[in-house]
């Protein structure tokens, strides 16, 4: 189960970003939230207090469940934040914990 | 006039901003449009930047094509328009305190402000809710309208209120798959909305055109029932739906599990009062208006001279009434602003009025689909999950109630509830429903969680960097 595109894709418009490491192919103008669930990633994050795993919630902006590390330094909101080429995304992963 | 210096500063995009900055264009004022997205339009204009979106989509096709058109048209206006820009606070002044693109921080004045920051979902929790696989209704509608995309396996549909319905008519329509809907609400409610959108003849179209999706299609539909529990490792793989009485309890013996690789939940709509409540508007609590709502008179002005109100936050009702209050919101601030005299928009103000209770009708009407009762204890137990950020759970809440914590704002101190990076947002309206269903609080008694600026988590350094805040407002 993943998240699939509706409509037709054209192959301009795909670029290649990281995510923890693995060269991902996302969409153009779509956000970080969309290029992971599109590739089956449903957990972002763990919970800081409890370890447990969390994954986009709200989809607005609001719960920040879908934290996620970018190029390295800046956490953020995966569901309001465009996918860029070259993007290294990092999130947390049940094998990490 | 400084660069920074405004006229009118509207906060939030969607139907009710740009109404209101319609409406101002032509009286030559210096008006900026902030909001934290990066398009302009709200949730509800939320749209593919490729152009080659999703098939149908829920919710009035007039109002939605109005609202693209006065984006194009307020993009060609002199209007300064800024995306992207999160609203942190404003303090005394007005001064308005923004993050730009998350990268820094900024300050704007203005003679007056509207606030239109809309509203967000609303839940009610159950053990499991917090498992990766489990995501709002909007969410799953946004990523369908924004992103073009849809699950590729079945979704489980689960919650209370009118926008269960029409979500699922968005994956039908777009060849998605459904397990079934579970509606908290009974069967003869939906009586109730087809002789509710009767009176009100452009509902009725957008509602029997997704209400008929919906049974032909023959997804299952389970009223008075909803999700208690959800399974799973790492991401949801089961649900346990049982029916519920009229006490919100587990009706025994009717649970049934099924398995789901992802559900989507949502209890309606309740407005988001934070920017509005930090600077000092007044709120006021009711049910049947969504909760805690910002208080305002008759031509939409808050309880804080020169700042207005208007869309969800004034009280959910749906986009007809964003429109309505935007358009009065701008009559009102260019009456105060002393560029009309009141003869000259007596009239239009009155109309817009009228309408505006029609409008509040139905959302009266809307919201009380939408909230039952919050549940029992059947189904919140004490290691259910109500503060997502800081892991606060029902039990540690029952605790802090026994220790004399009776207020929202007293059960936060005492078990960390609402201080994580939602600010409560998430938790909050969650709180309000346990006090008044768990702990017998009457709602007039209930007091809402206190809000400081920053009211968005901001980052520290672009805070370092800013370099003289006014200081008479707690930040």
């Amino acid at each position: 189960m993943k998240f699939t595109k509706i409509g037709n894709i054209k192959e301009e418009e795909k670029i290649d970003v990281l995510i923890n490491g693995k060269i991902i192919k996302a969409f153009k103008g779509e956000t970080i939230a969309s290029t992971l669930l599109s590739n089956e990633y449903f957990a972002f994050k763990k919970n800081r207090k409890s370890s447990e795993l969390r994954g986009p919630f709200c989809g607005m902006g609001v719960c920040f469940e879908c934290l996620v590390t970018v190029n390295k330094d800046s956490r953020l909101q995966a569901c309001v934040t465009q996918i860029e080429e070259g993007m290294e995304i990092e999130i947390d992963e049940p094998k990490s914990i | 006039m400084s660069p920074n210096q405004y006229d009118v500063i509207i906060i939030g995009s969607g139907l009710a901003g740009i109404t209101a900055a319609e409406a101002l264009v032509r009286y030559n004022l210096k008006i900026l449009i902030l909001d934290e997205n990066d398009q302009i339009g709200g949730q509800i204009l939320k749209r593919s930047l490729d152009k080659q979106g999703p098939k149908v989509i829920s919710g009035s096709n007039k109002i939605k094509l109005s609202g693209l058109k006065k984006i194009s048209y307020l993009k060609e206006s002199n209007i300064d328009i800024k995306k992207k820009t999160r609203v942190v606070g404003i303090l005394s002044g007005p001064e308005i305190l923004v993050e730009e693109n998350q990268e820094r921080l900024l300050r704007y004045t203005a003679k007056i402000i509207l606030l239109a920051t809309g509203g967000r979902e609303k839940f009610m929790p159950f053990k499991g809710w917090t498992l990766p696989g489990v995501i709002s209704t909007g969410a799953l509608q946004l990523l369908l309208k924004r992103d073009n995309i849809i699950p590729s396996g079945k979704v489980l549909i689960a919650g209370s209120g009118l926008f269960l319905y029409a979500v699922a008519h968005d994956l039908l329509a777009n060849n998605g798959r459904i397990t079934m809907i579970a509606d908290q609400g009974r069967f003869t409610d939906n009586f109730q909305v087809l002789q509710f959108m009767l009176e009100q003849r452009e509902k009725i179209k957008d509602g029997i055109k997704f209400l008929s999706k919906i049974y032909r299609s023959k997804v299952r539909i389970q009223r008075t029932s909803r999700v208690v529990e959800a399974l799973g490792e790492d991401r949801i793989e089961e649900a346990v739906i049982a029916r519920i009485d009229s006490n919100g309890k587990i009706v025994k013996g009717s649970e049934r599990k099924y398995s789901t690789e992802l559900l989507a939940i949502g209890n309606g709509f309740i407005p988001n009062i934070e920017i509005a409540q930090s600077t000092g508007c007044e709120l006021t609590y009711d049910n049947d208006m969504s909760g805690w709502f910002v208080k305002v008179n008759q031509e939409l002005e808050t309880t804080v001279e020169g700042i207005f109100a208007a869309g969800e936050i004034t009280g959910v009702a749906g986009a007809h009434k964003s429109v309505t209050e935007g358009e009065l919101a701008g009559l009102s601030i260019v009456k105060k602003l002393g560029l009309v005299s009141e003869d000259e928009v007596l009239i239009k103000i009155r109309k817009l009025q009228k309408d505006r209770v029609k409008h509040q009708n139905f959302g009266k009407f809307f919201n009380s689909l939408a909230m039952p009762k919050i549940g029992s204890e059947d189904i919140i137990g004490d290691d259910t999950i109500i503060c997502r950020c800081e892991d606060i759970r029902f039990g540690d809440i029952r605790q802090a109630v026994t220790n004399g914590n009776i207020s929202a704002e007293s059960i936060k101190k005492a078990t960390g509830l609402g201080m994580g990076n939602c600010q409560g947002r998430t938790c909050g309206p969650i709180i309000y429903d346990i006090l008044t269903s768990f702990f017998q609080t009457s709602a007039e008694n209930l007091q809402p969680l206190s809000v400081r600026v920053p009211t968005k988590p901001v980052n520290l350094s672009h805070l370092a960097q800013l370099k003289k805040i006014t200081t008479n407002t707690s930040i």
